[in-house]
């Protein structure tokens, strides 16, 4: 059974994708879903808040662009995304796989297919990144006064 | 944890294109308020949830959004309820007394216009929009309307409206500058009636 913090899960994974690798999967599927939109993909902005400082305090960090979309599968689910940016194909491709994933006869198989594969490459860019950014770390030493003398 | 619905009715979509439609909406709606008592068509392409007409709809979909409170007389459909609710972002209310729109599909049943906020004196503005949903329009016979936007006067019949309603009518326009303003909405045509204009059999 799916629950809600599963959904969460590939919705976060879905839209923090690359939409040239939603393309690919898409362009892979042997069985394309007929869909409408329910919600045609639309841009708008919202305030990101975060604890920015070390007090731990909330802080409006700023306003970013999230384009959101829902679609109807036909004779299916229907799916929602809201993805960072301005890419509408993007927006509309997540929706399309949220609503392809809440359907019980495909969710394994594309949590394998799409899922599984997006977050391996997630995770790799991101260590990828600590590794670039540890390699720039600056370790001080501190000399100690009369050492040895 | 909670589980989400999966066995809820497909949602159906709003304007085909936003931008032209509700612009084409807001134009009748104006057009509508400008000259109470006159038909003016508001045709729309698009799928809609019964028992909402795509006047009723379109006129939703252009006026309402997430700062307007709407009141409804229809409690069981909840599919009218999700779609405005996901279309406009509009909180939907259990009492007219807070609302800033009205929504009523039994014409024949119309709860107390005094229900409704009137605006106050400083603010006459902040008062509600109703929006009545009857069977049709016959122009030229009926009760004569007068006021502001008619040239001398105008006879319409409103079928499927209570008599009821022309009596809470004649307190809301004694209300003036306070009172709320009505919208009639039929399959294809829209009638508005501002609380400017005064009705008389």
């Amino acid at each position: 059974m799916i629950d809600q913090s599963t959904r969460q899960e590939w919705m976060g994974i879905l839209a923090k994708a690359q939409v040239e690798e939603l393309e690919e999967i898409w362009n892979l599927l042997r069985v394309k879903p007929t869909y409408y939109f329910v919600r045609p993909p639309e841009t708008g902005l919202i305030m990101i808040r975060g604890r920015a400082g070390g007090t731990g305090l909330l802080f409006n960090l700023g306003e970013v662009t999230v384009t959101r979309c829902t679609i109807q599968v036909k004779d299916g689910f229907q799916g929602t995304a809201y993805v960072l940016g301005r890419n509408h194909r993007h927006a509309e491709l997540a929706a399309v796989f949220d609503a392809l994933l809440q359907d019980s006869a495909q969710h394994l198989f594309l949590w394998e297919f799409v899922i599984q594969p997006i977050r391996k490459k997630m995770q790799m860019r991101k260590t990828m990144l600590a590794k670039k950014t540890a390699s720039t770390k600056v370790e001080f030493f501190t000399m100690v006064r009369g050492d040895g003398v | 944890m909670t589980k989400f619905n999966i066995h809820k009715l497909p949602l159906l979509p709003g304007f085909a294109d936003t931008v032209l439609d509700s612009q084409y909406t807001f134009r009748q709606v104006l057009d509508a308020m400008s000259h109470p008592a006159r038909l003016i068509p508001l045709k729309i392409k698009m799928e809609v949830p019964f028992p909402l007409y795509h006047t009723t709809a379109a006129i939703c979909l252009t006026l309402l959004d997430y700062e307007t409170p709407l009141w409804m007389d229809l409690k069981e459909k909840e599919e009218v309820a999700d779609w405005l609710r996901f279309h406009c972002a509009c909180p939907i209310i259990a009492s007219p007394a807070s609302a800033r729109f009205g929504l009523i599909f039994n014409a024949k049943d119309i709860p107390s216009l005094s229900q409704f906020p009137a605006g106050e004196d400083e603010f006459p503005e902040q008062s509600a929009t109703l929006i009545i949903q009857v069977k049709g329009f016959t122009p030229e016979i009926g009760r004569s309307f007068r006021g502001p936007g008619i040239k001398t006067a105008e006879h319409l019949t409103i079928r499927g409206l209570s008599d009821e309603f022309w009596k809470f009518w004649e307190f809301n326009h004694h209300r003036y500058p306070l009172g709320v303003d009505v919208l009639f909405t039929s399959e294809s045509t829209i009638v508005g009636l501002p609380r400017t204009i005064e009705v008389k059999e």
